[in-house]
């Protein structure tokens, strides 16, 4: 029953439609009312797209990474330094070579880096996510240490947008990103109800009996990790336009935190759970942020507080909150 | 010339680790925890230090040397325990058991509840106390001036060191302690007072990360944010020792305090890409650590 | 002197382009001198306040700076509004933090977008007026910088800009300043050898100070007289026992530190340092370690180093009995916070009064309040006279949107009456012997003044 309605409300096709016709919808409309919050509906489905890369790896295959920012990082500079050095200005390539270079980083520590399951993984990526940062931030005459590599306007689909207001860039912007992450969004769901999405929630489960079962687990983890390293690194190229600037604060473990809590929040046994997490999460931030200094403390009394109450999530929240609604009307028709 | 001035702070900088890392290693030796707010209470046996050293001691004993030692010391790590006892012990008792996610998460939250409550209490300035470390005065090494501070905090610490080592392999409660650092469930069924045991190690680990604090303070001024410059590191010096152990707490802050000055001799621009890397390398030789293996 | 004509030649062709609107007008910063008389009845002036966006770190390791420096913004908006506000419409100000360049940038767009500011005074660090002011041209915001001088804003981030303008002395001047300070304090020309040791804060501030104060080194005392015996870079804000540093600066058995470890790193270092020794056997140039606060600078700082004060002002110069506007400022900025300015305070300070002195003049030639484009021209080439001096906006490239004042340096001495280590014995140099002329063309990289240097100081002879 609560496995039918998590199908429904969390994991279909039809959810991710809703969801991405409202933040499509959600815009315009806040472009009129609250015009200062509208750009960050387009930072919330940057950071859903990493979440939901995070996810595939700790919500479906069992596997906690504290160091997510790594690809948050390879992205951001790939754009960065293509940008600087080949002056490239067409966004597509830049995202095709970030994603590029996330997964062949993925390939490249995850043989070794996977062997290792529970604190030792999430201590390893957090170690090369912090190893990155510091070479983002000491070999300073490539990457312009903390001050960054500045990003100006970039082409999209070949169209010059150079001279557009800077609003309406934004808007174009925005949709750009939607589209995209609507195609990750479901190739997702593709991917976690595919042959491999089952194979990885068996070694979630239980990886003694998946390997019993004859699935060879590393090499399966090994997808899975560069998968969620593409999708990772792909919002960390979306996001040097937006933030005009890549600097290693992109890479910091903080962040790896932030796409940690990002997932919880939304709800990590949901497929569309960190992406709801990663809007919600942006909003918190940047009003919270506004109205008091004291934002940590919120924020942090809010983590122990989801945790403790709702470890599942908002999303288990709303769950719970419908089934016992349609219990107590007595509407509930649906077989499973 | 300059040698046994890079030895002895080397050994001044570790010092400060290991008791740091010590107090990291016992409670995940035995709550099987990773506590990412532990640094944090470092931080504030460094603000509590300096607070009390400025707006009581000072104002009211003057520059009193063996005032300046012992009390700002002894509150401090009262104060320490009594906020550890409020904030980090529930929750780590809480989250024993819920999972490495859990706990990573949950203790991020106190790391930044923390920094917040730092800017509330002492707002947002650098807050030093230097008057021990002047008080103290400065000797003379191999042609330059040292300060006696320094060699004090680096012998208080080995002293308590060897208190631990002591107390660990030579007592009734360290046999227990490295049981159950072995085996949980073992202790339990020996028949162990498991809750206030619990609530034994994590006031030591807390108490030990408070005088950490509290000896750095008249070295350097604390500010936000130094919870997670030792913590990051602290982290590493724990990968490389060995997770949960005491001989680990040992070797990991020596190795990490001793790559630290010889990249800074070296080849500065490193530092912190070396640290990482070699926690990595080991890591993969051997993922239990140099020094550990065995449990606390 | 080549540079010095090249200079007024700049300045005169600046007068005779600039003859639109600002160039020429001088301004003055304080309360006293109004001019402007109030707008008469049915102006047209909007009757909302007017929305100040303020960003200055004040948190974390940098408030140090930051704090006197919002103080200097906040102490102009005060005066202003208790004389009536900018033609009647009283200034609102909303804060928000400067931290890293990515928080800074994120919360300046939100004091676009959320608060709505109509004018914009920011920045401390060099890390962040680079990253702001892209922003600031795309968004179409007056923005004033205080602080964050690197050389690169105006030379390649936006060479050309038209909303954002700094009022501080470019970062360059910094690291020349100091150096020239060291070799007449300390009698460089004199020695055979000079040794010396670096050690700088890990990002742009730092880079610049280094390659300045090395090519003036290199330039004036001549390459082989001149050795670097080593260097450090500590993280800005992220290294708090600076025991090896010290100890490899001893070791390297250095003449001359040079350092622009600034705030609380610079308090860290120099407490440490004394612990070691340092002091006794190295003699110190910064170009920035009398820049917080003055009382913060500790009665236990050390006398006879070079101690920088950013290249732009300290509260005791020009002298108060012969500069009464500076001994006003001290004086009412003393009795409104308890202490004394900075030069951040200073920089802040002005910008408020550039901006109100220009919109007043646009004011008089529309006849109506001014829209952002429409004051740019009234500040284009502008000068005003501030506590320090008179400051000077360049209306052409290179550095357009730049301020320049003359610079300043001196020796540190503890004054028993003040109880704290001051800036004594000031070194004035004219700004122009120091920085890249208008009109000058050349590489940017790292920086034109660096290269003018290179190019047209004479080798082996002081320039000042």
């Amino acid at each position: 029953m609560v496995e039918a309605f998590r199908r429904e409300l969390g994991n279909s096709l039809a959810a991710i439609a809703i969801l991405v016709a409202v933040l499509g919808v959600a815009y315009p409309i806040l472009r009129f009312i609250a015009p200062g919050y509208a750009i960050y509906l387009t930072y919330g489905v940057i950071w859903s797209i990493a979440a939901l890369g995070f996810n595939l790896l700790y919500g479906y295959t069992g596997l906690l990474s504290f160091g997510h920012a790594t690809f948050i990082g390879i992205g951001a500079y790939t754009v960065g330094l293509t940008m600087k050095y080949l002056g490239l200005r067409e966004l597509e390539p830049m995202l095709v070579t970030a994603m590029v270079a996330s997964a062949a980083l993925a390939l490249a520590v995850g043989p070794v880096v996977l062997r290792y399951g529970g604190i030792f993984f999430a201590i390893f990526m957090l170690a090369i996510g912090q190893i990155l940062w510091g070479f983002y931030l000491k070999f300073y005459h490539v990457t312009g240490g903390t001050d960054g590599i500045k990003i100006g306007r970039v082409e999209l689909l070949g169209f010059d947008l150079g001279r557009i207001d800077y609003l309406t860039y934004l808007t174009i912007y925005h949709y750009y990103v939607l589209a995209i992450a609507a195609i990750a969004y479901i190739v997702m769901w593709y991917i976690v109800n595919s042959p491999l999405g089952y194979s990885l929630k068996a070694i979630r489960d239980n990886e003694v009996r998946a390997r019993a079962l004859g699935i060879d687990t590393l090499q399966l983890k090994l997808i899975a990790f560069t998968i969620s390293a593409v999708y990772t690194g792909l919002a960390g190229a979306l996001l040097a336009p937006l933030t005009r600037l890549v600097s290693p604060e992109l890479a910091y473990w903080f962040v790896s935190g932030k796409i940690v809590f990002m997932t919880i929040l939304g709800g990590a046994s949901y497929l569309i759970g960190p992406i709801v997490g990663a809007i919600i999460y942006t909003y918190l931030e940047s009003i919270a942020m506004g109205y008091t200094i004291y934002w940590y403390l919120l924020l942090g009394i809010l983590i122990i507080a989801v945790m403790i109450l709702s470890p599942r999530g908002l999303m288990s929240l709303a769950d719970s909150l419908l089934t016992r609604a349609r219990l107590r009307w007595g509407v509930w028709q649906r077989p499973s | 010339m300059a040698l046994p001035i890079y030895v002895l702070d080397t050994l001044f900088y570790s010092s400060l680790l290991f008791l740091i890392i010590a107090g990291l290693n016992l409670i995940y030796g035995i709550l099987r925890v990773v506590n990412l707010a532990h640094a944090s209470l470092f931080t504030f046996g460094a603000y509590a230090t300096a607070w009390i050293t400025t707006s009581l001691i000072v104002p009211r004993l003057g520059e009193n040397l063996l005032a300046l030692m012992v009390l700002p010391l002894v509150l401090a790590v009262i104060l320490v325990i009594l906020v550890s006892l409020a904030l980090v012990t529930p929750l780590l008792r809480y989250s024993q058991g819920r999972g490495d996610a859990f706990q990573l998460i949950v203790t991020f939250g106190l790391l930044i509840i923390f920094e917040d409550l730092f800017k509330l209490i002492w707002g947002p300035h650098p807050v030093s106390a230097y008057n021990l470390f002047f008080q103290m005065g400065f000797i003379d090494i191999a042609g330059l001036r040292y300060p006696v501070y320094k060699f004090y905090v680096i012998l208080l610490t080995a002293i308590l060191a060897l208190a631990l080592w002591y107390v660990t392999y030579r007592t009734a409660f360290g046999l227990v302690l490295r049981a159950s650092s072995m085996d949980p469930h073992m202790a339990t069924a020996l028949g162990l007072n498991t809750s206030r045991f619990l609530f034994i190690v994590i006031v030591l680990a807390s108490a030990l990360a408070g005088l950490g604090g509290s000896l750095y303070i008249p070295v350097a001024s604390v500010q936000l944010g130094l919870s997670t410059e030792f913590l990051v590191i602290a982290f590493v010096g724990m990968v490389i020792g060995g997770l949960g152990s005491f001989v680990g707490a040992v070797v990991g802050s020596l190795i990490v305090s001793s790559l630290r000055t010889l990249t800074l001799i070296v080849f500065p621009e490193l530092e912190l890409v070396v640290l990482y890397l070699v926690a990595v390398i080991v890591l993969l030789w051997k993922p239990e650590g140099i020094g550990g293996g065995r449990g606390w | 002197m080549v540079s010095r004509r090249d200079f007024i030649k700049g300045l005169v062709g600046g007068l005779i382009v600039g003859a639109v609107a600002g160039a020429g007008a001088v301004y003055v910063a304080g309360p006293r001198r109004e001019e402007v008389k109030p707008p008469e009845v049915g102006a047209r002036i909007p009757t909302t306040p007017l929305k100040v966006g303020l960003q200055y770190m004040t948190k974390g390791g940098g408030a140090a700076w930051g704090d006197p420096t919002y103080k200097g913004a906040r102490l102009a908006i005060e005066e202003i509004n208790a004389a009536g506000g900018i033609l009647g419409r009283k200034l609102e100000f909303v804060e928000r933090d400067e931290a890293g360049a990515d928080a800074t940038k994120a919360e300046f767009e939100k004091l676009i977008t959320i608060d709505k500011i109509d004018v914009h005074f920011c920045c401390i660090s060099s890390g962040n007026t680079p990253a702001l002011a892209p922003i600031a041209e795309e968004y179409r915001v007056l923005t004033f910088f205080a602080d964050g001088c690197t050389d690169i804003l105006f030379e390649k981030v936006v060479p050309n800009p038209r909303f954002t303008f700094r009022i501080t002395n470019i970062q360059s001047a910094d690291g020349v300043t100091a150096a020239l300070g060291a070799i007449k304090f300390f009698n460089l020309m004199e020695k055979d050898k000079v040794r010396v040791a670096h050690i700088h804060p890990d990002y742009a501030y730092g880079r610049n100070a280094y390659q300045h104060i090395q090519v003036v080194f290199e330039k004036v005392l001549g390459k082989d007289r001149v050795e670097i015996v080593y260097e450090g870079w500590p993280k800005l804000f992220g290294v708090t026992d600076f025991g090896p540093y010290i100890t490899s600066i001893l070791a390297s058995g250095a003449d001359v530190l040079a350092t622009s470890l600034w705030a609380a790193d610079w308090i860290n270092f120099y407490k440490q340092a004394l612990g070691y020794g340092l002091f006794k056997k190295v003699k110190v140039v910064s170009t920035i370690s009398h820049g917080i606060a003055p009382h913060m600078v500790g009665s236990d700082y050390p006398d006879g180093q070079i101690a920088g004060v950013h290249a732009n002002y300290y509260f005791l110069y020009p002298e108060h009995e012969s500069y009464p506007l500076n001994r006003d400022f001290v004086r009412r900025y003393y009795e409104r916070w308890g202490e004394y300015p900075t030069n951040g305070s200073e920089g802040a300070y002005v910008s408020v009064y550039l901006y109100k002195s220009a919109v007043e003049r646009a004011y008089q030639a529309l006849g109506r309040w001014p829209e952002p484009e429409e004051v740019i021209p009234f500040l284009e080439g502008a000068s005003i006279l501030g506590p320090a001096g008179i400051l000077s906006i360049r209306a052409r490239p290179p550095n357009k949107h730049q301020g320049y004042k003359n610079a300043i340096t001196g020796i540190s001495r503890v004054d028993p009456k003040l109880g704290f280590s001051i800036v004594a014995d000031p070194l004035r140099i004219p700004i122009e012997r120091v920085t890249v002329p208008e009109g000058w063309e050349g590489p940017t990289e790292p920086t034109m003044t660096y290269n003018w240097i290179k190019a047209t100081w004479r080798e082996g002879v002081l320039p000042i």
